[in-house]
């Protein structure tokens, strides 16, 4: 499918990753506009629930970032965020779904361009897996 | 729509007060008469009579109710409480309400998930055993393998699964199971997500439409595929499948020295009568003891359909635990909703103050545990 843009929810961390995103525009990164981002106190916060309807609504990936371990602003929740992403890609992939489609990664304040790299490379793997199969087919509404 | 003889089984209520002495969330609550049965019925008339708005207060009212149906086996009136409380129910999601699940609606959004067709799901690997993938036995796991990674504690979804198989196995049949099911389907339909359910039931009778026979490890499943679903298959709990299993000599265990009690899940006992079949295979072989509350009087795990799980049903989860405590050294059930909660509340000890040291096992890993060569 050489049209497939894919959709990406982030939820981003207050603290660190949704600074560092701000960081990325101020500084002019390039990175694709297929990310909608959502601020979240902290990526522990980060329920079961949010991901699969996001993926269930059409997302066709989902990303979580959160501050570096030992850096989180509540002391532990990033590390809470990484053992729910770990329970959830094991129930990605016995649902029927990639857990690629599920990525966590650790991008503090001033990282402007890492936020930018991962979503290329968030982009650029979800292109070559192709659209959620969760994911209605054109001209039917989710 | 609401029945004709539900709406006069509400008005059979004599508002006695039976059920405000026997309800175990109203005893927690300790709250005005819309926490207990004949309050509920009260608002379901008015909700079919359209004189209710729907509000915060009465969802609350409707859904904390965990449908154990003890109160509906002792009501003098005989009035049918579970099935209006369901009824109402489906009027408060027909009107467009949303349901207050427990974990943010996760399983429910799971179920929706397992609706869908095209997905490869990737599971079979859980399974120590030999089974295979279409035939007439069929294993029904439920959505155990999908319950598990959400919840924060070890639920052993692989060990039940593999245990059921072993139980097969040992009676020289290899069962079938099918990846492709979806949810069953008991907490959309007693959460009054009527279309929803439908859709659910329709998928999966579409696919055990070969199977003549159908184990579930699960009380609910059992519950909701006996009898909601119009399958041609016969419907057994893994209990009355091991009881017969034995009793045909197909089967036998080695005798152990535990001290085990038998926590009746609402729906297997007061739902579905069936309190003989577990029990008949435990005495078999382990040092069984009874709790105070059994079979019939049997307390409530606290939570039914995975909503409402708050500080009340906590309460009632720890009272039961201590029952069991009391009794015996393990809890044995034989639902999933059961030993989920009972094992979520053992994994608290630095929260929960004076929780007594049990263990809590299903059913079908302690009976496979202690099968034994013929």
């Amino acid at each position: 499918m050489p049209d497939f843009e894919p959709l990406i929810i982030a939820f981003a961390c207050n603290w660190c990753s949704y600074a560092a995103s701000d960081v990325a525009g101020t500084s002019r990164s390039y990175y694709p506009a297929n990310v909608r981002i959502i601020r979240v106190m902290c990526s522990g916060m980060v329920d079961p629930t949010y991901i699969l309807r996001a993926l269930e609504g059409g997302a066709d990936g989902v990303l979580i970032a959160g501050c570096r371990p030992g850096d989180c602003h509540y002391i532990s929740g990033n590390t809470k965020a990484e053992k729910m992403v770990e329970r959830m890609k094991t129930l990605l992939r016995r649902l029927g779904l990639e857990d690629e489609r599920l990525r966590l990664q650790w991008i503090s304040s001033g990282e402007g361009r890492l936020f930018a790299r991962t979503i290329e490379e968030m982009v650029g793997r979800l292109k070559e897996m192709g659209p959620s199969p969760l994911k209605k087919r054109r001209g039917c509404q989710a | 729509m609401i029945s004709q003889q539900l709406l006069l089984d509400i008005t059979k209520c004599s508002r006695c007060g039976k059920c405000t002495a026997i309800c175990p969330m109203f005893e927690k609550t300790r709250g005005w008469d819309t926490g207990v049965a004949r309050g509920k019925l009260l608002i379901s008339w008015g909700l079919v009579r359209g004189e209710l708005e729907i509000n915060d207060k009465l969802i609350e009212s409707l859904y904390q109710c965990p449908t154990c149906m003890l109160c509906e086996q002792e009501c003098a009136a005989g009035a049918k409480v579970t099935e209006i409380i369901r009824e109402a129910r489906a009027l408060v999601v027909e009107r467009g309400a949303s349901v207050p699940f427990s974990h943010r609606g996760t399983f429910d959004t799971v179920a929706r998930i397992t609706l869908r067709d095209g997905l490869h799901r990737d599971w079979l690997d859980l399974i120590r055993g030999d089974f295979r993938e279409s035939g007439e036995i069929v294993y029904f796991p439920g959505s155990l393998p999908y319950l598990e990674p959400i919840l924060d504690f070890d639920l052993g979804a692989a060990r039940i699964i593999s245990a059921a198989v072993k139980i097969f196995n040992r009676a020289g049949i290899r069962p079938t199971i099918v990846k492709e099911l979806a949810d069953s389907g008991h907490d959309t339909f007693w959460s009054g997500q009527y279309q929803f359910f439908n859709a659910l039931k329709e998928k999966n009778s579409r696919l055990l439409a070969g199977a003549k026979m159908i184990v579930t490890t699960c009380a609910e499943d059992y519950y909701i595929l006996k009898n909601e679903y119009s399958l041609d298959a016969e419907v057994y709990h893994i209990s009355q499948f091991v009881r017969d299993l034995v009793r045909e000599g197909k089967l036998a265990f080695s005798k152990g020295v535990e001290r085990v009690t038998f926590h009746d899940p609402c729906r297997l006992g007061r739902h579905m009568g069936e309190y003989d079949a577990p029990r008949e295979v435990l005495k078999a072989f382990a040092d069984y003891r009874e709790m105070v509350r059994y079979g019939k009087d049997a307390a409530c795990c606290g939570v039914g359909a995975w909503m409402n799980c708050n500080k009340y049903s906590k309460q009632l989860r720890l009272d039961r635990v201590k029952e069991a405590a009391e009794a015996a050294d393990t809890l044995i059930t034989a639902c999933s909703k059961c030993l989920s909660h009972f094992s979520c509340l053992m994994t608290e000890p630095e929260k929960v103050e004076d929780l007594p040291d049990i263990k809590i096992v299903d059913f079908t890993e302690f009976a496979a545990r202690n099968l034994k060569d013929i």
